[in-house]
């Protein structure tokens, strides 16, 4: 006998919680879900968008989020895929937090962190070493 | 197309009258197995009405059930709220963000 | 046995740390122009703030998600951000208060110019927060602001009629030169004082850094009651010195060293170096606490990378809000701003912000596929109904009071 399939609200669910990368790091938050449509008719959720100018689509401004998205595709990264876009079969756990099994310093969100932390944290001294050892 | 789209959409029944927006996308993880493991996320139902606090947090579809005082407070929205089947839906003018229904 | 010490320290050091510059300066202010009248908020305030920190405490440690993740999630973005937008300003307001009585407390001690001292007070913040060993940091910290214990000897070495003390705290009432408007005002000041948001934006992310589970729930039970109670009595201790000294002189609190004045008129010299120490140990605690909260609701926020005890390398963004907040509080302190006045603002719009954390942390503290079998008991849910009641209340009322009595006047 088939086990029941998982039922989820995405609204309640799925948008806004936050994503974990393989080692357990916090690497974003839901902002958006991919829909396609599938040879059957039918929509499928493909894929969880999160990274910059996402959100800001999702909140109704959605030039300007395309524009930051597609700028963000072009600098934030040294190759041509899409970073801000999971695709679900790559969501390993889905509960309280969404674990993912990419590395974080392959998501979109990372480019920020990583320009940060070159241009600034990088040349304050002692920002290597973990407090409490 | 995101499901942002989908939130945004207005919902029409057959005469163009509308019964609200979408409030949330229920998915069921029961399509046909790509790529990996896990069976794909098929796009079950749309929550359509108003828009509620009480259905934002959990207290409608979801499992919150107390405390009392804000279950008292926030349940009674859900009447407003009605679930449409996918194969209710006639198309999905996803330009417009409306949803027409048969 | 090991594990028993590190509870009892534990404990007293959350006594030590539950004191910051918002409860001395509401404290002393209230004892001095209402008298022991208001300390029945001070009561309703530590019972309101260990419901709030044992419910975030326990979603930490189940759920593994700490408050601004949880407000973005359940309120969604666009409520989430006002929500963060409100939050931070008013921890921002915190940070410098807090600050400013690092400084304060160092100058009184040192008799070096205030405002020579607050970036170095600034500086020593962020050392701590980007290399030292926090925890050890913050054991010494707590630990050492039980030196504000004095306050409570200065209490007992004065010898009060114990019945008039006790009357305006079970029969409280207005004092006649005083009017009702007044006196509510400064209870919301009380009570944002004692259920001050950072505490738990902190509490609840240390939680979840640390990876507490289910097994931990008994110890943060304990550190919360009782280490709270305690704090709360050293409040009130504050307040009884400024109601048996500086009321009856008619002496108001304008500033840091007439919260002290007490302690130096009954104990002398020694009674307040052991004061101005436990002072400095109090807001230094309070302003690593508040400095981290600014960097937490941001990330938490926006998905980003947080954590105390990662390297800053690991965390960049995270870190760079620190910086940017305490370097932002210490513009704001120099530019002459009263110190006493910011910590004022401060504490009575956290008692008008509360409602925006923690209700939806009650919601969650209530939802069975994040908590299993952890949810919150008939009892507790009644409790902490009440108080979300008692929240809103007080948040609906905080704006027009400060209007009408002119912030306090």
């Amino acid at each position: 006998m088939m086990p029941a399939a998982r039922v989820l609200y995405a609204s309640l669910d799925l948008l806004d919680r936050q994503l974990r990368d393989r080692h357990g790091v916090e690497c974003g938050n839901v902002d958006d879900l991919e829909l396609t449509r599938h040879d059957d008719g039918r929509l499928y959720v493909t894929a969880i968008l999160s990274g910059p100018g996402v959100l800001l689509y999702r909140l109704g401004r959605r030039r300007l989020g395309s524009w930051i998205q597609r700028a963000h595709r072009r600098t934030g990264f040294a190759d041509d895929a899409d970073h801000a876009r999971v695709p679900i079969e790559l969501a390993s756990t889905i509960s309280a937090s969404i674990d993912l099994a990419i590395d974080r310093t392959d998501h979109a969100s990372f480019a920020g962190e990583r320009w940060v932390g070159d241009h600034i944290i990088s040349h304050i001294p002692g920002n290597d070493h973990d407090a409490d050892q | 197309m995101r499901i942002s789209d989908l939130l945004a959409s207005d919902v029409q029944d057959a005469g163009g009258t509308s019964l609200g927006q979408v409030r949330d996308v229920r998915v069921v993880q029961d399509g046909p197995v790509v790529g990996g493991v896990q069976a794909a996320f098929r796009v079950d139902a749309l929550l359509v009405g108003r828009g509620t606090l009480g259905g934002r947090l959990g207290y409608h579809h979801g499992q919150v059930q107390g405390p009392w005082l804000l279950r008292m407070l926030l349940r009674r929205a859900s009447r407003t709220v009605r679930t449409i089947e996918m194969t209710q839906i006639d198309r999905w003018d996803d330009e417009q963000r409306i949803v027409h229904l048969r | 046995m090991k594990k028993l010490l590190g509870v009892f320290l534990g404990v007293l050091s959350a006594i030590g740390g539950f004191v910051d510059i918002g409860d001395l300066v509401a404290n002393a202010e209230t004892g001095a122009r209402f008298r022991m009248n208001l300390a029945w908020v001070v009561v309703v305030g530590v019972v309101g703030i260990i419901v709030y920190a044992e419910m975030a405490g326990r979603v930490a440690a189940v759920s593994g998600r700490p408050v601004f993740d949880l407000v973005r999630e359940r309120l969604g973005p666009r409520f989430g951000l006002a929500n963060l937008g409100a939050s931070f300003f008013i921890n921002f307001l915190t940070l410098t208060a807090e600050v400013a009585g690092v400084a304060i407390a160092i100058s009184l001690l040192s008799s070096i110019n205030y405002l020579f001292i607050v970036p170095a007070a600034a500086v020593l913040v962020w050392l701590v927060v980007w290399r030292m060993p926090f925890e050890t940091m913050e054991r010494i910290f707590g630990l050492l602001g039980l030196c504000l214990l004095v306050f409570a000897v200065t209490v007992w070495k004065i010898g009060p009629d114990w019945n008039q003390l006790l009357s305006g705290v079970v029969h409280p009432h207005v004092p006649s030169e005083e009017n009702p408007f007044t006196y509510a005002y400064y209870g919301i000041a009380l009570f944002g004082a004692a259920m001050t948001p950072y505490e738990v934006f902190f509490f609840s992310s240390g939680a979840v850094e640390d990876k507490w589970t289910v097994k931990d729930l008994g110890e943060n039970r304990i550190n919360v009651l009782l280490g709270f109670p305690p704090g709360g009595l050293l409040s009130l201790a504050i307040m009884a010195c400024a109601h048996l000294v500086l009321a009856p002189a008619n002496i108001g609190v304008g500033t840091l060293d007439q919260v002290s004045l007490p302690v130096a008129l009954t104990l002398g010299k020694v009674g307040l170096a052991i004061v101005l120490i436990g002072i400095f140990a109090a807001t230094f605690g309070a302003a690593l606490e508040t400095a981290l909260s600014a960097g937490y609701v941001i990330a938490q926020y926006l998905g980003w990378t947080w954590g105390k005890h990662a390297a800053p390398r690991r965390a960049t963004r995270f870190h760079l809000v620190i910086i940017i907040t305490l370097a932002a509080s210490t513009f704001f302190a120099l530019s002459g701003v009263d110190p006493v006045k910011v910590t004022e603002y401060s504490i009575v719009l956290s008692a008008a912000a509360l409602p925006l954390t923690y209700f939806p942390i009650l919601v969650v503290a209530n939802d069975p596929s994040y908590m299993g079998e952890h949810t919150n008991g008939r009892w507790l849910n009644a409790i902490a109904s009440v108080y979300l009641v008692v929240l809103v209340a007080v948040a609906l009322a905080t704006i027009p009071l400060m209007i009408i009595t002119k912030a306090g006047q």
